[in-house]
């Protein structure tokens, strides 16, 4: 008897503690399922909503193929505003293989985005009142059909990455050939690949935070860009499209008809003899504009109203865009000294 | 004060929500939090749901038991599952540490200057620097300073610009160092501990391209240390030129590195930031440049450290590194260093020293030194160790091949080669030495299988008089001879006639002109093998890349057939594929046709010759520059030199002999590019084409500067 009580503690203790670690081990594994449930259940559902779109295109060089993004439940698709999109009907596949043809809606030059329309009820889209901000150093999923690789009911393709910086598109090197150039987000990861414009970029909420740009190659420094537009941008599209208020218009600076001339400021800048000569003045006349607000002989322009000026040419072209009546602020470099400088008529 | 300011905020990072893991990196949070793989997690999962199960069917008394366990589990579970998930948790250690650090970080633009440097436009546009000590030093990359800009300005986390001064560069490690003035003290990069640093630890790299407040954020992990010969360790992060001269820094937020454009290659300059998008991307360790900052704020530019010697190993994996010599007047040289010294250790210091065995420890070792820096040699000679101080220099003085005036007989053995020929006028003409005797000893070395004649000579200065001992039917004197550099102007002398043994064995190869194999090429070849070939003389090849079409093999033959009788010669002929000009790929044909002339002919290593006429040219020039060791001369006949060619530094062994003949007004450049770094040239301002060769008196003089180069 005494033996069988033993037993049954040394049993009953031994249970327990293998119970303990058994169920401890459960509990882990279910938390560990449960966060990767979450990222693949989000990147799943949000797969759901980005559709493969096939229109014009396929010559020199130009993809036929893009992908688009469900915005809401009736069948709104925001894609990005391509050559993609010149063709009467836009063919959409949607994630379990639906081929539907889409109509435009309407398009934004300016945030060059577009809107088409598919017919089509039980078609799930991101709730764009819940879309987020994102921030600098954000974990994010982009999710698109880059390549082309997803046909038919394969999902568009998921990647991971974080925002690298949130920044305009003119403020980074070189120069890139695009409409826009407002705010972007700037990602570390390439997304930027054929196929990939008007993909969804979402948080670890699966929140819409932003939607894929086109491939914009650095022509200078030879970079891609790898960028998406932010919602704040993209929903004032979506407002406009869908209310029939796009303008066409894209904002630019554009020579006016009575700019500011060097001559007429009172500078002489130094012979125009590199392909890049720095702005250096070489003489300043007496009583000119340039001397009653300060410049002297020997300074280097930097910046003309906080654009750089780095070389005779572009500060000519700078000028140019600026009225004769207006006043501008330049920044000179005398010495080792920098000076701010406004310029009045 | 500042360090104060950091430590509290190390304090906040750790009292919050993001774990002290998470800091640490990835490594350690994966076992600590028992999130193994997810094959893992599953089994232990269902052997947990059929233990608990059985228990209850087995033993029901202890079913009260059971659930109280499980509730104590449940409680535990439940607390975890509070904490924020693991993604955001990581992402708020990235932001936490970003944050920290971006202070540090600064923008830096450059204004005016060239926008193409080698035929690459140069990025316009801000890039980043950061800040390593408060009264305005930082710390960028070199890559944006190539273009010679007229102003460089920073701009600092609180959006003041401030005019900066470029102070030195470290061209070892591609980076520079500028100087603002300040008014207050700025926040400078905290140092990461280097030893706490383990490959897979997270590495977050930050820019200031895009916004002078927010520092950019690439996140990543620290893919290798040790890199770049040990002067980088390795990202994964996305690094480019927009955060070159930014930092790489730890979960911390000190800085681990700062982003340089660094290839592990060679690179010619302007081809380093082809690197970016490949997953591949450099860091200097801040610890490396800190050491370094005194020198640089002198104003004192850093190169790579040089020594001067000479391995004798085919290539960096070789078992050992014995010396075959040390450039005259290196380092290596000054300290005592000499040929047939093994090197068995090499370290900063005599305290630091390391074995070694192979050459790739060596450069290991070396990479990170700094010419003027000095290090210790341990060598193996005799049998006996001997440790040498070296100081390493930026360059070596010029090296230029000495030259005795003698041919040897191929005959003789290669320990005692004998004389066959002394050049008139020629230093060994004026020392004295005759047709007959055999050259035993150089200096204090011997001639012997391992060290012949040439080796032994390649590493003397042409200008220090050497004793060489002479040896005739037993007897031996010596002389003492001043040499020269081989010469430049066209010399004329005797035909040498090279004895053949009796009824020598008739040779595998065909002579005359002769078709050559290349496969699976549209190129043709043809060889002129002159009619008095045996495979017991060693002959010398020059292969030429011809003009852009058909060749007539005739004329060829008739212009050389005599020369390549004469002076045991084999020329080869190659055509371009297509009959407009030759592709730059098409370099490789001379390759097939040296190894497969190599391998049907007896051929003279020190004769190896390439050449290119008018589009073959270039050909011509890329594989005399790629294979400086193999090649000896190089033929540039209606030369046209590109921009980026660079003629290799001339080094005992290495050092290419030019023949050029052209009108083009390129060539002054490159003649003296190629004299100053240690090359002859024989220059000639004459056209040729392939079909007035016979007519032309530049033929003459290229088959007189090619025997030449048969004599020591």
């Amino acid at each position: 008897m005494q033996y069988f009580n033993t037993t049954s503690v040394i049993h009953s203790t031994a249970i327990v503690v293998w119970l303990f670690i058994s169920n401890f081990c459960l509990a882990l594994a279910d938390r560990d399922a449960n966060v990767v449930i979450n990222n693949e259940a989000l990147i799943a559902t949000s797969q759901e909503k980005v559709v493969k779109l096939y229109g014009a295109g396929g010559a020199r060089g130009l993809e036929s193929y893009q992908s688009g993004i469900l915005i809401n439940n009736s069948g709104h698709i925001l894609t990005s505003w391509s050559t993609v999109l010149d063709v009467a009907k836009v063919r959409v596949v949607t994630f379990d293989g639906r081929r539907l043809d889409a109509t435009m809606v309407g398009m934004d030059p300016q945030n060059e985005l577009a809107i088409l329309k598919v017919d089509d009820a039980g078609l799930v889209g991101f709730d764009l009142n819940k879309a987020a901000q994102g921030s600098t150093g954000q974990r994010v999923f982009a999710i698109s059909n880059l390549f082309g690789i997803a046909t038919g009911n394969e999902s568009c393709s998921a990647q991971k990455g974080v925002i690298m910086a949130s920044t305009s598109l003119t403020t980074r090197r070189g120069k890139t050939k695009s409409l826009y150039q407002g705010r972007v987000y700037v990602l570390d990861v390439m997304t930027n690949n054929p196929g990939a414009a008007g993909g969804a970029l979402v948080d670890l909420q699966g929140r819409l935070v932003g939607v894929l740009g086109k491939e914009i190659r650095d022509e200078q420094a030879g970079i891609w860009i790898n960028y998406a537009l932010p919602m704040d941008v993209v929903k004032s599209s979506v407002d406009r499209i869908l209310s029939g208020n796009t303008s066409s218009q894209i904002s630019e600076l554009k020579p006016v008809a009575q700019p500011h001339r060097i001559v007429d400021l009172g500078i002489t800048l130094i012979p125009d003899v590199l392909s890049k000569t720095p702005p250096f003045i070489d003489q300043v006349r007496e009583g000119s504009t340039a001397q009653r607000a300060g410049m002297q002989t020997n300074d280097l322009i930097l910046l003309l109203n906080d654009q750089r000026a780095d070389s005779r040419k572009s500060l000519e072209k700078m000028l140019a865009t600026i009225n004769r009546a207006d006043s501008f602020y330049v920044l000179v470099q005398r010495g080792q000294e920098l000076i701010r400088i406004h310029v009045r008529p | 004060m500042f360090d104060l300011k950091h430590s509290s905020l190390m304090l906040n990072m750790l009292s919050s929500k993001a774990p002290t893991n998470a800091l640490l990196g990835r490594e350690r949070l994966l076992p600590n939090r028992c999130v193994a793989s997810s094959a893992g997690a599953s089994l232990s999962r269902s052997q947990g749901a059929s233990g608990m199960r059985q228990s209850t069917w087995l033993f029901p008394s202890l079913r009260a038991f059971a659930i109280f366990a499980c509730l104590i589990v449940s409680t535990s579970a439940t607390s975890l599952a509070d904490d924020p998930p693991l993604d955001e948790q990581e992402q708020q250690a990235f932001q936490a540490a970003a944050d920290f650090a971006q202070d540090c970080v600064v923008q830096v633009e450059t204004f005016g200057g060239q926008e193409i440097v080698n035929r690459q436009f140069i990025a316009a546009g801000p890039s980043t620097g950061t800040i390593v000590s408060p009264d305005g030093w930082i710390v960028t990359s070199i890559f944006q300073f190539r273009s010679q800009p007229a102003s460089i300005t920073v701009v600092l986390p609180d959006e003041q610009r401030k005019a900066a001064k470029l102070v030195a560069r470290d061209h070892s490690r591609e980076l520079a160092l500028l100087k603002i003035d300040v008014d207050k003290p700025l926040r400078a990069a905290v140092v990461s501990d280097r030893k706490a640093w383990r490959v897979g630890q997270w590495a977050i790299a930050l820019g200031k391209t895009f916004d002078v407040k927010v520092a950019s954020r690439s996140v990543g992990i620290l893919s290798a240390q040790g890199r770049i010969w040990d002067k980088a360790i390795q990202t994964d992060a996305k690094i480019s030129p927009q955060n070159y001269g930014g930092p790489l820094i730890d979960l911390t937020g000190k800085v681990m590195g700062i982003l340089a454009p660094m290839n592990p290659g060679i690179a010619t300059e302007g081809e380093t930031e082809q690197w970016y998008d490949s997953g591949v991307g450099f860091a200097v360790p801040l610890v490396d440049v800190m050491e370094r900052l005194p020198r640089l704020q002198r104003g004192e530019d850093i190169y790579p450290g040089r020594a001067g010697f000479r391995s004798s190993s085919p290539d960096e994996f070789s078992p050992e590194i014995l010396l075959s010599g040390v450039t005259p007047g290196s380092p290596a040289a000054k300290s005592g260093m000499r040929a047939g010294d093994r090197i068995v250790g090499a370290g900063k210091t005599r305290e630091v020293l390391k074995a070694v065995a192979m050459h790739s420890q060596l450069k290991h070792i070396m990479g990170p030194l700094d010419a003027e820096q000095s290090m210790v040699f341990e060598v193996e000679r005799e049998g006996v160790k001997k440790q040498f101080d070296v100081n390493l220099v930026k360059e070596l003085p010029t090296y230029r091949e000495p030259f005795l005036g003698v041919v040897i007989d191929t005959n003789s053995p290669v320990a005692s080669p004998r004389v066959l020929s002394v050049l008139p006028n020629s230093p060994a003409a004026k020392a004295g030495i005759e047709i007959g005797e055999s050259i035993v000893s150089v200096g204090e070395f011997t001639v012997d299988e391992k060290s012949p004649l040439n080796t032994r000579l390649a590493f003397l200065d042409y200008r220090e008089p050497i004793a060489l001992k002479l040896e005739r039917d037993g007897k031996s004197r010596s002389v003492e001879v001043t040499m020269e550099s081989h010469p430049e102007q066209d010399l004329e002398w005797p035909i040498v006639k090279v004895p053949l043994p009796e009824n020598p064995p008739e040779p595998k190869g065909a002579k005359g002109t002769v078709q050559l194999p290349l496969g699976d090429v549209k190129n043709k070849a043809f060889a002129i093998v002159p009619s008095n070939y045996f495979d017991t003389i060693p002959h010398g090849l020059l292969i030429i890349f011809a003009e852009a079409g058909t060749q007539d093999q005739k004329q060829w033959a008739d212009a050389w057939e005599l020369f390549a009788r004469e002076s045991r010669w084999i020329i080869v002929v190659a055509q371009s594929a297509d009959e407009k000009g030759w592709a730059l790929d098409e370099v490789e044909i001379g390759v097939r046709l040296r190894s497969y002339v190599s391998n049907n002919y007896t051929i003279d290593k020190r004769r190896i010759c390439v050449g290119g006429i008018s589009a073959g040219m270039l050909p011509g020039l890329i594989s005399g520059i790629q294979g400086a060791e193999t090649y000896r001369g190089v033929w540039l006949c209606n030369a046209k030199i590109p921009p980026r060619a660079r003629v290799p530094v001339a080094e005992p062994l290495k050092s290419l002999h030019f023949f050029i003949n052209g009108t083009d007004p390129t060539l002054t450049t490159f003649v003296q590019q190629a004299q100053k770094v240690g090359c002859s040239v024989s220059f000639h301002t004459d056209d040729m084409t392939a079909a007035k060769m016979q007519d032309s008196q530049i033929v003459g003089k290229l088959q007189r500067w090619l025997r030449l180069l048969e004599a020591y």
